[in-house]
């Protein structure tokens, strides 16, 4: 072990153990650890922005583009001015411009991606489920392909079922005015029990990164001290 | 130095002498008071009074000329009240030699506005209009007279303020208690009081000793008696008619004098029954707020996070264990998904001249579990593919393709065609989508972006711990170009959500999570570390359990009991 490697070393030794006195309660060691890999993030992400975008593909076209190319450019250009604007209170409308543009841009793309990209897809692929077409002769996967389309199905339908807030038309009485329709309101509570189950799977996935995460901090620690200890 | 000049002889003698050093005539304030009964210019002097009544120094200005009057030869007898408690000022000189005592206590009347330093500026203010008409010897008279007024009243407020501060009542009924100096001005108000009521509508002025001095005889003075905590004191204090027994204290020249002021009749209240509400409410967050709390014992917090530090301490004690004790275990043979399987299969048939575009779209943090699931993928393109060309969407990404990539040992050297950072998932999936059918192609882009393929990539494999993000670009890849293969290497917390993209087609393949690489590696024998850190996985997942299902235990043994502590 050289000296960089047991510099660093000990730097991460440190830091980890830094961020784990969090189990005592807030603390300064805490705060530290999160100010240093907040500022350090920032200031990567500052020169990250500089070298690979504004640089590149703002400031040499505006340099070594010709003339029609550089029109083009006033418009970022006078974009990025106005938001600088925006933070004056005396200009704070002018900084409203770029944000809806960029605002409508990414309602447009997400929107578009959205239905396109996964509503219709997996509309369709339930729809698939069902399709005797695509069931191949063995009748024991065609009844999988089935129970697992069935299933399916009834996910999307209670779920959908239970984030459904409409009301009775013609209420009769003032308490079925505050209650959805009783179809949807059974429908919704299979859709609570599709709805937990999702959430459990990625709680458990949660779990299992931040295990992963934990066994190779302890793996490094591990490490650094035998290489401490050892000599290696 | 001041001194006290005998009405008998016109002798001076000390201020604390009782009788004259000349001719044993008594020089106390009984005396005094008598020889002013027999003073008749007390009507030229109220007649002066009634000219200048709307103010203190107009008074003042009327005593001191009264005291002027029986000062001459032929004025009848010397004998007035007023002469005999003047003191006199032998000249300015001996006004500075005045004790530290009192000079302090004048400025610091001066200079604080309530009622004592309002008389005393106004007695100042008179004395100013005095040496403003040049008269030495006015003067001279007239501050040995506030001065002598000062004394005594100090002298006989001392003594009456224990006795008055407990009845105040009594002193109405016990005129012999009234300081000498409301005496003075009582007796001269005396033969003034038939003139003022021949003008009741005489407004004196708010600002009057004098007007106020009277109202204080009369009974039509007003105390504002200050109301307690709580709006029912309002009401209390605002019933009409009520007299009180209030008593405000006069801070005159060092002296607390206590004076019994009659409550003035006071307008009646009228409050709506929304104001009410209000005030009800208010009044029940005031309660409210003045209730006890049950406070939370300390050493619960501190049992909250030793339990806290104990269990963590258990899960990574118990991890280690499992990581660095004990031999390694076995490979389990478990049989791939399909998912997996079809992953593994796109990249074995990739050709060696294929273009394809890793995307790095995950957080350091997560860096080591990428190290984990990628091994069984990348190692299989980088041993084909001469070129690859790498995008990141997070701000460590160029840096995670380093260390991700300089892993692998390879014949030739691997060259990395870097697109740059795109900082939001759908534009640089809707841009490198749409790079070749834009309207305005741009000509000084990176030399790099040159790079992409004009029929572009032959694969996309995203790397991400996020399903946001890593949808984002499955959404806007799988629409915009439709016929490049998909493919995902995902954390174990982003794979639940985006296995549904896979049973649609939209992804070709995918690996999520430990487990799964775990099962590669036993099917395909990749040379990682899985299997060593199998085992602490396995042990770190029974902890957490372990600890939730005590968690649960707990909670719901707490709660009745938290329940019944609360009632209680």
């Amino acid at each position: 072990m050289n000296v960089s490697e047991l510099i660093w070393g000990a730097v991460g030794v440190l830091l980890t153990v830094m961020v784990l006195s969090y189990l005592i309660g807030d603390n300064v060691l805490f705060q530290i650890a999160v100010h240093i890999f907040i500022g350090l993030t920032g200031g990567y992400l500052v020169v990250l922005i500089i070298n690979h975008i504004l640089l590149p593909q703002l400031l040499t076209p505006l340099i070594a583009g010709s003339w029609s190319e550089k029109v083009w450019f006033i418009v970022p250009l006078l974009m990025i001015t106005l938001l600088l604007l925006g933070q004056i209170p005396r200009f704070k409308s002018l900084g409203n411009i770029p944000l809806a543009y960029l605002v409508g841009l990414t309602a447009a793309i997400a929107i578009g991606g959205a239905v396109f990209g996964t509503l219709i897809p997996q509309s369709r692929a339930v729809i698939a489920a069902f399709d005797p077409s695509q069931w191949d002769g063995n009748t024991e996967n065609s009844l999988f392909s089935i129970l697992d389309a069935s299933i399916m199905l009834i996910g999307t339908v209670g779920t959908l079922s239970y984030f459904h807030f409409g009301r009775k038309r013609n209420p009769k009485n003032d308490q079925e005015a505050t209650q959805p329709p009783m179809i949807f309101k059974a429908l919704g509570k299979i859709g609570q029990v599709f709805i937990g189950i999702t959430l459990g799977a990625v709680f458990a996935g949660l779990f299992s990164t931040s295990l992963v995460a934990l066994i190779d901090r302890i793996v490094v620690i591990g490490q650094f001290i035998g290489q401490l200890i050892g000599g290696g | 130095m001041t001194k006290l000049i005998c009405p008998e002889c016109g002798t001076e003698n000390d201020p604390s002498a009782e009788r004259c050093s000349e001719c044993g005539a008594p020089l106390t304030i009984e005396k005094l008071i008598e020889n002013s009964k027999g003073d008749e210019t007390g009507g030229d002097a109220l007649d002066r009074l009634s000219a200048a009544e709307t103010d203190l120094p107009g008074l003042l200005h009327a005593l001191k000329q009264d005291g002027d009057v029986t000062d001459e030869p032929g004025g009848g007898e010397p004998s007035s009240m007023d002469d005999a408690s003047l003191s006199v000022s032998a000249d300015k000189e001996e006004d500075k030699v005045l004790p530290d005592w009192l000079n302090r206590i004048r400025q610091r009347a001066s200079e604080e506005a309530d009622s004592a330093g309002e008389i005393i500026q106004k007695l100042s203010a008179a004395q100013e209009n005095l040496a403003q008409e040049g008269s030495e010897s006015k003067h001279e008279g007239f501050a040995s007279w506030i001065q002598n007024i000062k004394e005594e009243a100090s002298s006989s407020a001392t003594e009456n303020r224990a006795a008055e501060e407990s009845v105040s009542d009594e002193n109405r009924e016990k005129p012999d208690e009234i300081p000498e100096w409301l005496n003075t001005i009582r007796k001269i108000r005396g033969t003034a009081q038939d003139e003022l009521k021949k003008e009741p509508s005489h407004d004196l002025g708010g600002d009057s000793l004098l007007q106020w001095l009277m109202d204080l005889e009369d009974g039509k003075a007003t105390s504002e008696e200050i109301p307690k905590p709580g709006l029912d004191n309002l009401d209390d204090a605002y019933e009409e008619g009520e007299e009180s027994a209030a008593s405000e204290q006069v801070f005159d020249g060092g002296v607390t004098q206590e004076l019994r002021i009659l409550k003035q009749e006071a307008p009646r209240l009228i409050v709506t029954r929304e104001e009410q509400a209000q005030a009800d409410q208010l009044d029940a967050t005031i309660v409210d707020e003045g209730a006890s709390r049950v406070l939370q014992k300390p050493g619960k917090r501190t049992s909250k996070w030793v339990m806290r530090l104990f269990f963590a301490l258990l899960l990574i004690g118990s991890v280690s264990l499992a990581l660095f004790a004990g031999n390694s275990p076995q490979r389990q043979d478990k049989p791939l998904k399909p998912q997996n399987q079809a992953l593994l299969t796109w990249a074995s048939e990739i050709s060696p001249n294929a273009a394809i575009l890793l995307v790095f779209d995950y957080q350091a943090g997560y860096s080591q579990e990428m190290k984990l699931i990628t091994p069984s993928v990348l190692k299989s393109l980088v041993n084909k593919l001469t070129e690859i060309t790498i995008l990141s969407s997070s701000v460590s990404g160029k840096l995670l393709a380093q260390r991700l990539l300089g892993v692998f040992e390879v014949e030739e050297a691997l060259i990395i065609n870097d697109l740059g950072y795109f900082p939001a998932a759908s534009y640089g999936a809707y841009g490198l989508a749409n790079r070749d059918h834009g309207t305005w192609p741009l000509a000084h882009l990176p030399e790099v972006v040159q790079e992409i393929p004009a029929d572009g990539f032959d694969g996309i494999l995203i790397l991400s711990d996020s399903d946001e993000s890593a949808r984002s670009w499955v959404e806007q890849l799988s629409v915009l170009t439709p016929e490049t293969p998909i493919n995902l290497l995902l954390t174990a917390q982003a794979g639940p959500l985006l296995l549904p993209y896979w049973e649609s087609g939209q992804v070709t393949g995918m690996i999520s999570g430990i487990s799964e690489a775990a099962a590669i590696e036993a099917s395909e024998a990749c040379e990682t570390n899985i299997s060593s850190l199998w085992r602490a996985y396995q042990t770190g997942i029974l902890m957490l359990m372990i600890f939730m299902l005590i968690g649960a235990f707990f909670v719901v043994e707490r709660t009745p009991s938290d329940e019944g502590r609360r009632a209680s």
